[in-house]
């Protein structure tokens, strides 16, 4: 699976961001070229959850504020700046969504589903959509966000581990039961 | 109940993207935070009224701690005291002479 080339930091990459980012904890001016790269990565994030652009840029605006705010307690993990971003909005949105369930939305592209039936090795009917939205629907939350972040986003494993703060292992075999699953029950559709 | 699914939605342009991408305004928010955060945690401290009563409890706690302590002391050793007392007043502890084997009766004829 072709990862998204947005997640991936080569190692001078990631010393000139910790770089940025111990400057950005004496002085908060400094924080500027962190909130430029990546003001719109994480307003996609949000807003790719939910239909209401108002709340996800409010939200996105939150979780800069967050950023700032508890920048001190910010450890590198060898993973971009971005991850820990990616796992404020994670928790933000989610709060917002226990608040308020109405909020919460789902967006994929055509080649997102498409992509899906490939991974679970069946071919891509334009008549199952319907089938397979019900199918992502029917997931749980959290196998929900496993599948938003793994085959929307097409993040890697260790991100998506980092923004779920959960272990790589357990995202590949949460992911691994959610194809088994998703396999099953696309199987039973084409019969 | 399920969320909305959208396929295909119309992606937000970069421009208004940009629109409400606004780093000062994050800062001054950011700055007002953390003032009233500081305000926060001295305030409670600055209030004359929670300090002195803060103070006065502080002692009066001491006090009676102390106090408490040392009349327990007292009245354990008033007790302890008169524990003694009785001791060696009663009968059974008084020391009279007492043979530990019984001298043999008078009656008894040995010989």
């Amino acid at each position: 699976m072709a990862i998204n080339p947005h997640f991936h930091h080569t190692n001078q990459q990631l010393t000139e961001e910790l770089v940025i980012i111990e400057a950005a904890k004496l002085n908060p001016e400094k924080f500027a070229p962190l909130y430029d790269k990546y003001y719109k990565q994480i307003f996609n994030y949000v807003y790719q959850r939910m239909d209401s652009k108002d709340t996800a840029f409010d939200i996105t605006g939150q979780v800069f504020l967050k950023a700032l705010t508890n920048l001190q307690k910010y450890q590198f993990k060898g993973v971009p700046f971005a991850s820990w971003l990616y796992r404020i909005a994670h928790n933000e949105v989610m709060q917002l969504f226990r608040a308020q369930k109405d909020k919460r939305a789902v967006n994929a592209d055509i080649g997102d589903l498409r992509f899906i039936c490939e991974e679970t090795e069946e071919l891509f009917f334009e008549e199952y959509i319907p089938a397979v939205k019900k199918l992502i629907l029917e997931l749980s939350s959290e196998d929900l966000q496993m599948v938003e972040l793994r085959f929307f986003e097409k993040r890697p494993f260790k991100e998506i581990a980092e923004i779920l703060d959960i272990t790589e292992v357990n995202a590949k075999v949460r992911m691994y039961r959610i194809i088994e699953k998703l396999k099953k029950s696309l199987s039973k559709l084409k019969v | 109940m399920s969320p909305k699914f959208n396929i295909d939605r119309p992606k937000i342009s970069d421009d208004e993207i940009k629109q409400h991408q606004d780093f000062k305004t994050l800062v001054e928010r950011f700055k007002q935070q953390s003032l009233k955060q500081a305000r926060g945690d001295e305030s409670w401290w600055q209030n004359k009224k929670v300090r002195y009563s803060t103070v006065i409890a502080g002692i009066t706690v001491v006090c009676t701690i102390t106090y408490f302590s040392l009349f327990n002391n007292k009245t354990q050793q008033s007790k302890t005291n008169e524990t003694l007392i009785t001791q060696n007043t009663s009968p059974e502890n008084q020391t009279t002479a007492k043979a530990f084997i019984k001298a043999p009766s008078q009656k008894l004829k040995l010989y």
